[in-house]
């Protein structure tokens, strides 16, 4: 089967968002947690085998690797019901199960001492698939493990395999609650250096906007892990829709993130999801008509703020813009209406797009499960890259910068060798996504071409970067 | 000297020989009284009138011996369209019609011998009344003769007088056209319940014109070539044709196509029987087969009598009432339809069978053809580049590899030969050759005609064009990334944008293609069969599907002139539009070649030479767009115009790109 993809979960957060995605995968694909196909769904047309390997004529075997530092999360999957589904050598603790301790460093030294076994899980899985696309990373760049650890993995993944793609899901911290991380800061600079260096493309989840649509938008007061891990799946599940179901267009990694990516530093999407119901919705109304949304609906929905699962804060001069879109429509859609909506959306200037270079809103009708009933006769997802999503990136130079002006809570780190002799990662680091802020700047501005002509040309990209971050502070 | 007359009046010696007697010699002089000689030269012309009648007769009738008798040679020679089974019968009219004309005659020989005093006059009198009836007859012959008429057209012509004020007249014609009605009839009921013509010299409306014959001189369909690369024996009910020159005048070609209709399915019906017994070899099987040979009772479940009576009740009809003749036609053609799209439906599983249609001629899977791609291409890391392309063993993989080798067992992938040998190093050109053939099952021969069948490959290989350049283009997105990662001193910014550009175009024309076109398209043709409608609505549907899908996607030429070309020197196609496209893809083509490659030294100026051709080709196509879409509201433009230009990047920003190229 072509176009493998191997899912790595790493660290607390991405093994529980990693669960819930092969949960919802199995759902989708009539696949038992014990991993045998069910009956009802023995003549399929689906694309089982992009996700999961088949060990004989009916059990279904995820392609995926559990890493973590501390037994925790690891445990309470192996006592779940879908304990018998992976593939036990796939599933690695660390032997001390003493964690990384939130600290990034703590993880990454540790990735460092364990990769010998980590990627001998890894190439064997590899050497499994007859033509390996890509890998899905699955963490938190908070936290140690997922962050450190999931840092450390990304930059020999791309070593290893330089031409298998990257994708990672990756959960940023809540900003709305003080975090009890105290160097999520710290943690969040240094993983975003891997991500805008060692990864291709990055679904960013932001763990505030995710609250906030749990709040506002499903209306639960204190929503828990599951409730937002719940929106994580939908997302992940419905943003590989394409390369699960038969279709004409988006069939593998590449073909999804090659029209959204125009240059390799823009690489961070955001997502949208509509229509959302929280799994109570669905329980206490049983009966609720298939509600009559409409792809112009869908479409208008998804360029709404407050449906985007990254909170980018208000955009004070408006100069934010769109570099692609791509909306997944399922559902009994009429292919007339895509026409009709583009138009709409067009002629009402929902969405503003960058000033230098072609661009729209491409739309991919892709089917659904025929195993999960859905109560809205059309549902889409968007993955979207917006300027805007650096506001994220300032927010976390900002606390970095805080942070790092009191030079507090550094002990830790130059415990681990990396910081051994001095903390010019944790600078280097900065001066990263301080460029990578001002790449996105740059994108909302027509001249944005000459940008990059200056730093791709420039041998010295260090010293623009400095220069660059200079004037951006 | 009355006898003499009266007997020459029944004469029927070819040369009018009796007649000479009268007027060469002094006959008349002799017996007849002066003031008498003008009747006798009347009465004398009468029966040259019924002399000329009768020769024709006459001649049609030796000429009818004379074929079975002559050499073949000389029927070549002389095989003008003075014969044939309709002016057969058209001399029996006649002579139907002359029995008055005899009876008259007799009458006034049996008058002759009673009493003695009988006048010239008198004969005069009576025959004078046979008169406008001989002229009538002789009027048709001569009308036929000089217009040589001959089946169908004889037909309709006497049809067209047959509508005579005179009631005398009215009933000869009637006479005369009654046998021709009749072959026309029983033509007609033996072609729409047997599927049989007996037709040789090509009097019926719809004709059969064998290809084989001129092989070398283009048919009508200009994609003969192609046609005969796969010619199969199932192929021939295409070559039958409503032959317009015959359609007789009362008769619509909306209804000659549904009597074309209606015996084409009965052969497909026979056919069925041929293409079993052929297909089992085992004694056993043939002898079933021999046993349930009377395939055609599938068709008529023991109702042909019934409609044959239709037909008949239609040649027994003192006239020919188009009306009549629609109703009965109509009745059949509903009846065979409505059974065939039974058939179809729920034997066939016509829904399947289009959704297959549509998974591979229309790239529905698309996993299926990357696979294919990406076999054909070889793997992205290896570093050897595969450099002999085996397409149809691709092909097969491909569908082994992605475990749907049981849907794909219909489809077969192969070459045409075109005149050049194609330059294996141009894919674009390849993909022009290529033929993706599918074996439909019984009975929907109707509706995969070759004509269609080229079709369907017209739009295979385009979409395979572009669906092939956009997976170089990922590749070379692919490489332009890793490099980013690994070397960002290579990357060059322009070949990223140019990239950019050109994946832009290819996405949108790909989602315009499959989206505005096929998806929509499709839609209103499921809608068709599902509604269960007969087979002539599914087949009228499934014509107008293909024809939007290729109007839509600029393919509306014929596939002869359609012949992409890489140079893009050949562009004379009539549609502009096509002709940009296929410009913009010889770029895409270039540049994708070009950043495999990106050692070379001039890269970056072929990279600057490009971005200009692309600038220039994006914007003629815009305008070409915008101007067919305001000349007219013609939707599918516009559809493609917003999905390339949704960011006014196009038509607004057209000069900063040429002056950035200089």
């Amino acid at each position: 089967m072509p176009s493998e993809i191997i899912t790595l979960q790493l660290g607390q957060c991405g093994n529980q968002i990693g669960f819930e995605f092969w949960k919802r995968l199995c759902l989708e694909h009539g696949i038992s947690p014990s991993g045998v196909l069910e009956d009802f769904a023995t003549d399929g047309m689906d694309r089982k085998d992009v996700f999961f390997y088949q060990a004989d004529d009916d059990h279904y075997i995820p392609r995926a690797v559990l890493l973590d530092l501390e037994p925790r999360v690891i445990n309470t999957i192996m006592g779940s019901a879908y304990s018998k589904l992976y593939n036990p050598e796939n599933v690695y603790l660390s032997k001390h199960g003493g964690g990384a301790g939130n600290n990034w460093a703590s993880g990454y030294s540790q990735g460092d001492k364990l990769q010998e076994e980590v990627f001998d899980i890894i190439d064997r899985e590899a050497d499994g698939s007859d033509s390996l696309e890509g890998f899905i990373l699955c963490h938190s760049i908070a936290g140690g493990t997922g962050s450190g650890m999931g840092s450390f993995i990304m930059e020999r993944l791309a070593d290893r395999y330089p031409k298998k793609l990257i994708q990672t899901f990756s959960v940023f911290p809540n900003q709305d609650e003080i975090s009890d991380v105290v160097v999520q800061p710290y943690n969040s600079m240094l993983t975003l250096r891997r991500l805008t260096s060692a990864a291709d493309s990055v679904v960013v989840l932001d763990n505030t906007a995710l609250n906030r649509i749990a709040c506002d938008r499903l209306h639960i007061q204190n929503p828990s892990f599951s409730q937002i891990n719940n929106l994580v799946s939908t997302i992940m599940s419905v943003s590989t829709t394409t390369l699960r179901y038969p279709s004409y267009m988006n069939n593998n990694l590449i073909g999804l993130m090659a029209p959204l990516i125009p240059t390799p530093q823009l690489h961070f999407l955001m997502t949208g999801y509509t229509p959302l119901t929280s799994d109570s919705d669905v329980n206490s109304q049983q009966t609720v008509n298939v509600r009559k949304t409409t792809v112009l609906d869908v479409m208008r929905r998804l360029l709404q703020p407050k449906n985007m699962m990254v909170s980018t804060g208000p955009d004070k001069t408006n100069h934010h813009c769109y570099i692609s879109i791509l909306n997944i429509i399922q559902g009994e859609v009429d292919p007339t209406q895509v026409h009709k909506s583009l138009q709409r959306i067009r002629d009402r200037k929902m969405a503003q797009f960058i000033p230098w270079g072609p661009t729209s809103i491409q739309v991919a009708l892709s089917r659904s499960s025929p195993y999960v009933q859905s109560n809205h006769r059309v549902s889409g997802l968007m993955l979207a890259n917006h300027t805007s999503i650096c506001s994220l990136f300032e927010r976390a130079l900002n606390q970095y910068d805080k942070l790092r002006k009191r030079g507090a809570f550094l002990d830790q780190f130059r415990r681990e060798d990396i910081f051994k002799d001095d903390l010019t990662e944790l600078d280097e680091s900065r001066e990263t996504v301080d460029c990578l802020v001002q790449e996105y700047e740059a994108a909302t501005r027509p001249e944005y071409l000459q940008f990059s002509v200056k730093r791709a040309s420039g041998d010295s990209k260090t010293d623009e970067a400095k220069a660059l971050a200079g004037g951006g502070v | 000297m009355l006898h003499d007359l009266l007997l020459s009046c029944l004469s029927q010696s070819p040369n009018g020989d009796a007649l000479k007697d009268f007027t060469e010699t002094s006959v008349i002089e002799s017996f007849m009284h002066p003031c008498e000689k003008e009747i006798f030269m009347d009465i004398l012309q009468i029966v040259n009138v019924y002399n000329e009648v009768v020769r024709y007769t006459q001649g049609i009738g030796t000429e009818k011996d004379d074929k079975s008798s002559e050499d073949t040679v000389i029927n070549l020679v002389f095989d003008e369209p003075a014969h044939g089974y309709y002016l057969i019968n058209f001399g029996r009219g006649i002579e139907n019609a002359l029995d008055e004309y005899y009876e008259e005659v007799m009458r006034l020989e049996a008058y002759c011998f009673k009493s003695q005093p009988a006048s010239l006059s008198y004969v005069h009198n009576s025959l004078q009344s046979k008169q406008p009836t001989l002229l009538l007859l002789r009027k048709f012959i001569r009308d036929i003769e000089a217009a040589k008429l001959h089946g169908c057209a004889l037909l309709s012509y006497l049809y067209q007088q047959s509508d005579h004020g005179d009631i005398e007249l009215e009933i000869a014609a009637r006479k005369v056209i009654r046998p021709v009605k009749m072959a026309f009839f029983s033509s007609m009921a033996h072609w729409m319940l047997f599927g049989v013509i007996d037709d040789v010299h090509s009097e019926f409306f719809i004709k059969f014109t064998p290809l084989d014959n001129n092989a070398s001189a283009c048919t009508k369909s200009s994609n003969s070539s192609i046609l005969h690369a796969d010619k199969n024996g199932e192929d021939y009910i295409w070559q039958y044709e409503v032959n317009h020159n015959q359609l007789p005048g009362f008769m619509s070609s909306v209804v000659a196509e549904k009597i074309l209709f209606v015996g084409q399915t009965v052969l497909v019906f026979q056919m069925e029987r041929n293409f079993q017994s052929k297909k089992e070899t085992d004694q056993l099987s043939v002898c079933l087969s021999e046993l349930s040979r009377d395939d055609i009772y599938q068709l008529w479940n023991g109702r042909e009598a019934e409609y044959f009576k239709l037909i008949e009740d239609l040649s027994l009809e003192p006239r020919i009432n188009p009306f009549h003749i629609e109703d009965a036609v109509n009745l059949i053609k509903k009846y065979v339809s409505a059974r065939l799209s039974e058939i179809a439906v729920n034997e066939v599983d016509l829904e399947r069978q289009l959704g297959l249609i549509k998974d591979f001629y229309l790239l529905g899977r698309g996993e299926f053809y990357l696979e294919f791609l990406t076999h054909l291409n070889g793997a992205f890391d290896s570093t050897i580049l595969r450099t002999t392309k085996n397409y149809p063993r691709s092909f097969e993989i491909a569908a082994t590899v992605m475990g749907i080798a049981d849907d794909l067992e219909n489809f077969t992938l192969g070459y045409i030969k075109s005149n050049a040998d194609p330059d294996e190093s141009f894919d674009f050109q390849v993909f022009q050759c290529l033929h993706l053939k599918y074996t439909f099952q019984w009975p929907l021969n109707l509706l995969f005609s070759p004509k269609a069948m080229e079709r369907y490959n017209a739009i295979f290989r385009y979409l395979l064009i572009i669906r092939n350049l956009q997976f170089e283009m990922q590749r070379a997105w692919a490489k332009q990334t890793w490099l980013a990662k690994h070397l960002p001193a290579d990357v060059h910014i322009k070949a990223m944008n140019l990239r950019n550009h050109l994946m832009f175009f290819l996405n949108n024309m790909q989602y315009y293609i499959q989206v505005d076109v096929l998806e929509s398209q499709f839609g209103i043709l499921m809608n068709v069969i599902q509604r269960k409608a007969d087979f002539e609505e599914i087949q009228k549907a499934h014509t107008v599907f293909l024809a939007n899908v290729l109007a839509q996607c600029f393919l509306m030429t014929d596939s002869k002139e359609g012949r992409m070309n890489i140079t893009g020197s050949m562009n004379q196609s009539q549609n502009p539009i096509y002709g940009t496209i296929l410009k913009l893809f010889s770029i895409c083509e270039t540049f994708t070649n070009l950043s495999r490659t990106s050692e070379t030294e001039n890269f970056l100026e072929e990279v600057d030479s490009l971005e200009e051709q692309f600038g220039v080709q994006i914007a003629s196509l815009v305008q070409l767009l915008v101007d067919a879409k305001t000349a007219s509201t013609l939707n599918p433009l516009s559809q493609l115009l917003l999905r390339l230009d949704f960011n006014h990047w196009f038509s607004r920003n057209q000069k900063p790109v040429v002056l950035n190229d200089a």
